[in-house]
């Protein structure tokens, strides 16, 4: 007959002893924390003139760039999303972004779209020694021809989840 | 020993071997399904284009070099001379001034061809005079040196440029002309 023996706590793991007649044939361990992720800053395309449009890209390293007839405003720079991601030290993560076709900005009925969703770390996070991690993302804005001026929002989720 | 102590199992023992591995394998499930999801904002800032329009050229009018020395039409069209240069009866200053649109919470750069000074140069194509321009954004009396940064008021502003000119004794007589280009952008 095969029963629970019992179970010990070491650390952020769960340890289960599983014993048999006598022979002990299965350990299990659970991951104990769950895997979280919190927002610490939005993803900022900064100030911009529209021009004869183009694309404003701010990369997880939160540097940006222009493409077309865009012009930069140096004052408003731009920056890239921060995300905390928490769980057990070490473990491994996928990151999920949000699709092409999935988030605009909008300011009263004029939109923007945002696609190119890029992180740093790209694919896979690993959860740092002290627990967590921080996640940097960045995208690319498409600006039309003479985009109408205004303070433009919206909003993107990223999903995290233990490998 | 190992593979004889298995074999020994009875069919009870061995279904129960195969319940409790299920459970550990839902367990696991368990530990490795938590997927965590978070939202954030994502803003863009589209400005409106700065633009610069010139409204009214500068202008000195007329007067006579004599002995020479200086003549200065101010921000505010005020015009005065130093030393002998005699300003013509009659004769009235006027200060450039360029007209802006553009976004209003975010101030701009001001830069002018020349720097300091513009020469203005006589229809022969060599007599010159030096022009030591001061600019401001509004049509003040008193106004020293070139500002290089301003900021709009509604969408609107203006930028006004005024300045000294230097008239040698017995300057060439003469229709004397020279441009000015004022170049704003959004700090």
């Amino acid at each position: 007959m095969c029963t629970a023996l019992g179970e010990i706590a070491l650390k952020k793991f769960r340890h289960w002893f599983w014993v048999a007649s006598g022979c002990a044939w299965a350990v299990s361990s659970v991951a104990w924390a769950a895997i979280g992720i919190s927002d610490a800053q939005g993803l900022a395309f900064g100030k911009f003139v529209a021009g004869s449009g183009g694309t404003v890209t701010v990369s997880p390293a939160g540097v940006r760039s222009f493409s077309g007839g865009v012009v930069l405003v140096p004052s408003g720079p731009g920056a890239a999303a921060q995300f905390v991601v928490t769980g057990d030290p070490g473990l491994s993560y996928s990151i999920s972004l949000p699709g092409d076709g999935m988030v605009s900005l909008t300011s009263g009925s004029n939109t923007m779209a945002v696609n190119d969703f890029t992180s740093s770390p790209t694919l896979v996070g690993v959860i740092g020694p002290g627990g967590s991690q921080t996640l940097l993302v960045g995208a690319k804005l498409s600006v039309g021809g003479n985009q109408a001026h205004g303070s433009y929002s919206g909003t993107f989720s990223v999903t995290v989840n233990y490998n | 020993m190992t593979f004889a102590r298995i074999s020994s199992f009875n069919r009870t023992a061995l279904k129960a071997a195969l319940a409790s591995a299920v459970v550990l394998g839902s367990t696991g499930l368990v530990g490795t399904a938590h997927a965590a999801n978070d939202s954030t904002n994502a803003t863009a800032t589209v400005m409106a284009p700065i633009t610069i329009v010139k409204a009214t050229d500068l202008a000195f009018g007329k007067f006579s070099a004599l002995t020479g020395g200086t003549i200065k039409v101010d921000t505010d069209n005020g015009i005065s001379v130093t030393g002998g240069v005699l300003k013509g009866t009659g004769s009235t200053g006027t200060a450039a001034r360029f007209n802006l649109t553009g976004d209003t919470n975010n101030s701009y750069s001001i830069s002018y061809s020349g720097a300091g000074n513009t020469a203005l140069t006589h229809t022969d194509n060599s007599t010159t005079m030096a022009l030591a321009k001061v600019s401001a954004l509004t049509a003040a009396s008193g106004t020293t040196g070139l500002l290089s940064v301003g900021a709009l008021s509604a969408g609107v502003g203006s930028i006004y440029v005024g300045g000294t000119l230097t008239v040698a004794t017995g300057q060439l007589p003469g229709v004397y002309s020279g441009s000015i280009t004022v170049t704003v952008d959004y700090n």
